[in-house]
C-alpha cells in the first residue's frame, strides 16, 4: 500500500540541499521550493528516510506529514500552483 | 488573482489525472513506450523518455513496476542494469504487439519451488486436476460475458443467440469432469471456444468482417485487437508469476514448449473473457472504435494492423479494466482485476508448495486443489 507524504525541508548548506532535493525529485513531485509530495510504500519511505538522515547537518530539518485520502483530496493552493500528476500507468 | 484561483482550485482538489479514479493503488504501474524514435535513458533514479532527442517525460523509477516496449525503442545499458537490479521486467514487443522476449534477471528463483512445480506438472493426475479447474474458470467466465452481453443487447435475436450460447457453455462445463486426460480436456475446451466465438460473431456488425478466431497473423480488426489484448494480459500475468517465484515455462494445461511461457498461458485462461474480450467488445459494440481505425490487409493471409490511435485507446481501456475494483469471488476481498490475477498466481504457488502434505493425506478435498476465480 502506498501512502502520500508531504515532505518539507530546511537545509542550510546549498550542496546538501541540492542532493536532498535530487533524492526527493526521484521519489515524487516538488510543489514548492522546499516542499515535496511523494507517494511511497512503507519500505520506500523507510529507505528514503534513512538516506536523507545520513545527509543532514546539525541544524537541518526535514518534516514528514502523512496525508490520508481525504486530506489529499482537500489540498488546495493559492497563486501559481497545480495538481500533482498521479498516473496509474504511462503511455508514451 | 488569488481570489480567482481560490474559486477555481476546488476543481483542482479533484485528482487532475483522468486515469486515477480508483480508490485502490494500481498494483502494477506499467510504462508503455510506443512512439517511433523514442529513447529511454536514465538520470539518477528517474527514467527519461526522449523523442527525437527532446525530453518528453521524466518519471521517478519507483513509480514504474514493468516496462513494455513496442517496436524499435532504444534503451541505454544503464537503464537495463537498473531494471535488472530493481526487478523491473522489460518486455520487448513488435509495434503490433508480437512478443519477442523479456529482459529478466532470473532473480526470484527459489529452486525448491521450481522443482516441486516441475514434479507436479509431470504427474498426469495432478496436472489434469489443475487443468480441469483452469478450464472450468475459463468457460465459466466466458459464459458470464455472454450473459452480460445478452443483457445489453437490444435486438431480440442477438440476445437469444447469446443466451443459448451461455446455456451451451453450462453443458460443456459439466462435461469437463468426464475428461480422463489432457487431450480430452482440450477437445471439450475447443468445442466450447467455437460455441463462444460463434455467439460473438453473431452480434458483431458485418463491416468488421469477423468470422472466427485467427492469429499469426490476425487478418481482421477484431482478431488484431484480441491478439494485442491477450498479449498485454499475458505480460501482466508473467510479472506476477515471477514475483511468486514460480517458473513461467512449466505449465499444467499448456505443454512446455521452447520459447513459450506455458504457465502464463495457463493462468491467463480464466481472465481472457472478463478482461480482454469484455473491453474489446465494449469498444466495438459502442462504436468507440470503427473498422477505419485499422489498416486492412491487401492479400489474403496478411496481417491487419491497428492504427496508433486505436492502440492507445485499447491500452487505456485495458488499463482501466485492470484497475477496476471487483470483489474476488473466493476470498471476498475487494480488490481489482489485476490483483485477482496476482491472487490466483499466489494461490497456485501455495498449492504447489503444499503438495508434500497433500500426498501424505490422500487429498481430493476441494480446498486442496486449484480454485479458479469465477466471477458473477
Amino acid at each position: 500500500m502506498k501512502h502520500l507524504w508531504m515532505i518539507a525541508y530546511d537545509i542550510s548548506d546549498p550542496k546538501i540541499r541540492r542532493t536532498i532535493s535530487k533524492h526527493l525529485e526521484n521519489h515524487g513531485a516538488r510543489v514548492q521550493y522546499s516542499i515535496f509530495e511523494c507517494r511511497l510504500s512503507h519500505k520506500q519511505q523507510q529507505q528514503l528516510q534513512q538516506r536523507l538522515n545520513s545527509l543532514l547537518d546539525t541544524f537541518d530539518k526535514i518534516r514528514w506529514y502523512p496525508l490520508c485520502k481525504h486530506c489529499e483530496r482537500s489540498v488546495y493552493w493559492q497563486g501559481n500552483g497545480q495538481a500533482v500528476e498521479t498516473n496509474d500507468y504511462y503511455l508514451l | 488573482m488569488t481570489t480567482a484561483q481560490i474559486e477555481t482550485t476546488s476543481t483542482h482538489t479533484q485528482k487532475s489525472s483522468q486515469n486515477n479514479q480508483n480508490t485502490h493503488d494500481p498494483r502494477l504501474k506499467t510504462l508503455y513506450l510506443t512512439g517511433y524514435g523514442t529513447t529511454l535513458t536514465k538520470k539518477q533514479e528517474q527514467f527519461v523518455v526522449k523523442q527525437e532527442g527532446k525530453v518528453i517525460k521524466q518519471i521517478p523509477a519507483i513509480h514504474v513496476d514493468q516496462i513494455m516496449l513496442f517496436g524499435a525503442i532504444q534503451l541505454t545499458t544503464q537503464v537495463m542494469h537498473y531494471c535488472l537490479k530493481h526487478n523491473i521486467p522489460i518486455y520487448f514487443l513488435s509495434s503490433t504487439g508480437s512478443y519477442y522476449g523479456i529482459l529478466d534477471n532470473h532473480d526470484t528463483h527459489p529452486i525448491h519451488l521450481h522443482r516441486q512445480q516441475y514434479l507436479k506438472a509431470e504427474n498426469p493426475q495432478y496436472a489434469l486436476k489443475i487443468a480441469q479447474h483452469m478450464i472450468k474458470g475459463k468457460l465459466s467466465n466466458s459464459r458470464l460475458l455472454l450473459k452480460r452481453l445478452a443483457r445489453s443487447q437490444n435486438k431480440t435475436q442477438h440476445r437469444e443467440s447469446l443466451q443459448i450460447a451461455a446455456q451451451n457453455m453450462s453443458a460443456y462445463i459439466k462435461q469437463l469432469n468426464t475428461a480422463t486426460d489432457l487431450d480430452q480436456l482440450r477437445g471439450i475446451e475447443g468445442i466450447a471456444a467455437r460455441n463462444y466465438f460463434q455467439a460473438l460473431i453473431n452480434i458483431t456488425p458485418h463491416e468488421w468482417n469477423f468470422n472466427g478466431r485467427n492469429k499469426q497473423p490476425p487478418t481482421d480488426p477484431v482478431n488484431a485487437l484480441l491478439s494485442y489484448g491477450y498479449t498485454l494480459l499475458f505480460h501482466n500475468t508473467y510479472s506476477f508469476i515471477k514475483v511468486a517465484g514460480l517458473n513461467p515455462h512449466i505449465g499444467f494445461l499448456h505443454t512446455p514448449r521452447r520459447g513459450h511461457p506455458a504457465l502464463a498461458s495457463d493462468l491467463m485462461e480464466e481472465f481472457r473473457a472478463v478482461i480482454v474480450d469484455a473491453v474489446i467488445f465494449n469498444l466495438i459494440l459502442n462504436n468507440k472504435l470503427t473498422p477505419d481505425d485499422f489498416q486492412h490487409p491487401e492479400k489474403k493471409g496478411e496481417a491487419c494492423h491497428i492504427s496508433k490511435a486505436a492502440r492507445n485507446i485499447l491500452i487505456r481501456h485495458l488499463e482501466t479494466k485492470f484497475n477496476t475494483p471487483i470483489t474476488h469471488p473466493n476470498s471476498g476481498f475487494k480488490i481489482d482485476y489485476r490483483r485477482c490475477i496476482e491472487h490466483q498466481t499466489n494461490h497456485l504457488a501455495s498449492l504447489i508448495r503444499g503438495h508434500i502434505e497433500e500426498t501424505e493425506n490422500q487429498e481430493t478435498e476441494n480446498s486442496s486443489t486449484y480454485q479458479p476465480a469465477i466471477f458473477r
